[in-house]
């Protein structure tokens, strides 16, 4: 767990952020094969309003195949996003939506060997 | 991806790490687009035992700005941090040529309690889980979270120092860094300060080049 204080970390934004977080890792190892997941939680309280975010992603890998996915669950910069689309001239702020990513993905991994090594 | 070890009893031990993405990025709709680009990053880690302390140096560097581009990769719904005044929408912004350049300094008061200073130039705070680049968890995954800047985004500080107390898996530390994104160049100075509290699951017990600071057992 963790809380900060963000003093004007952004250029075009005015103001500070209280983010506070939340997360949890656990990886298993064994030789070469690995699974690893980890689930955080953050929230950004602005003047502006309040975000959260959360994901959750799991890496699992087997040889030389990985298989991995991660799943997002948060509250977008939603006026940023609708000044990118001139046509939308909603208000900023009058909408929290939130937006579900899930990405599942794998892949076959070929490691070269060590490029160098000292002994 | 490639890792190499080198190490003598009380000698330095050095390791590294990189990544080369060739990143096909296709993201729908008519806010998306197709781009080929290629992230990278190379980790680099000096590490000597003396006595009870233990004294490392980590860098992170990548050609991101150059392979990339300075506006990033597309990557729909993502925002933050800005170039030449405007927003980055729909886009995740390229990691810095420096992501990390620090020291870490730690020393055993007792077998299971351990004093960490660590800080540097370009350096992780103690803010957030592992930022994703260095969790084991996301290590093979190309595109960044979309709540990067609500989870993780301070990894790259312009400027942190962090002091900690591990005993057993519970680490209690606390930082002082520059809060300003890392492309934000235009000399805002700021601040933060942050207290965390890991769990007893070992958030950080094996993450990869960052300098946060691991449990003590």
């Amino acid at each position: 767990m963790s809380t900060g204080r963000l003093k004007s970390p952004e250029e075009l934004e005015p103001g500070n952020i209280q983010r506070t977080t939340a997360s949890a890792s656990w990886t298993k190892q064994s030789g070469a094969d690995m699974t690893a997941a980890t689930v955080a939680y953050g929230v950004n309280r602005t003047d502006l309003g309040t975000r959260h975010a959360l994901l959750a992603e799991i890496t699992r890998r087997r040889g030389a195949m990985t298989g991995f996915g991660r799943f997002e669950l948060l509250q977008p910069e939603t006026a940023a996003l609708l000044h990118a689309s001139s046509s939308n001239h909603a208000e900023p702020g009058n909408e929290r939506p939130a937006v579900a990513a899930f990405n599942p993905s794998g892949e076959f991994q070929w490691s070269p060997p060590p490029i160098w090594s000292r002994r | 991806m490639s890792m190499a070890m080198a190490a003598e009893a009380n000698a330095w031990m050095f390791m590294q790490d990189g990544v080369v993405w060739g990143l096909a990025n296709h993201q729908g709709g008519s806010r998306g687009g197709d781009q080929v680009r290629v992230p990278n990053w190379w980790m680099g880690m000096a590490t000597k035992k003396a006595g009870r302390s233990q004294f490392t140096l980590t860098s992170m560097l990548s050609l991101d700005p150059a392979t990339v581009g300075e506006r990033g990769y597309r990557e729909l719904f993502q925002t933050g941090e800005a170039i030449d005044g405007e927003p980055l929408i729909d886009r995740q912004h390229p990691h810095d040529f420096f992501m990390q350049v620090a020291a870490v300094w730690r020393v055993a008061v007792t077998g299971r309690t351990g004093f960490t200073l660590a800080g540097g130039p370009v350096a992780e705070p103690a803010l957030g889980p592992v930022a994703f680049m260095h969790r084991a968890s996301a290590a093979e995954m190309p595109l960044a979270p979309l709540g990067h800047h609500t989870v993780d985004s301070t990894h790259i500080a312009f400027g942190a120092v962090t002091a900690a107390i591990a005993h057993g898996p519970i680490v209690l530390e606390g930082s002082l860094f520059n809060a300003g994104s890392p492309t934000n160049t235009a000399g805002t100075s700021s601040g933060g300060s942050s207290t965390r509290y890991p769990d007893a699951f070992g958030t950080n017990r094996r993450h990869r080049g960052s300098s946060r600071c691991p449990p003590a057992a």
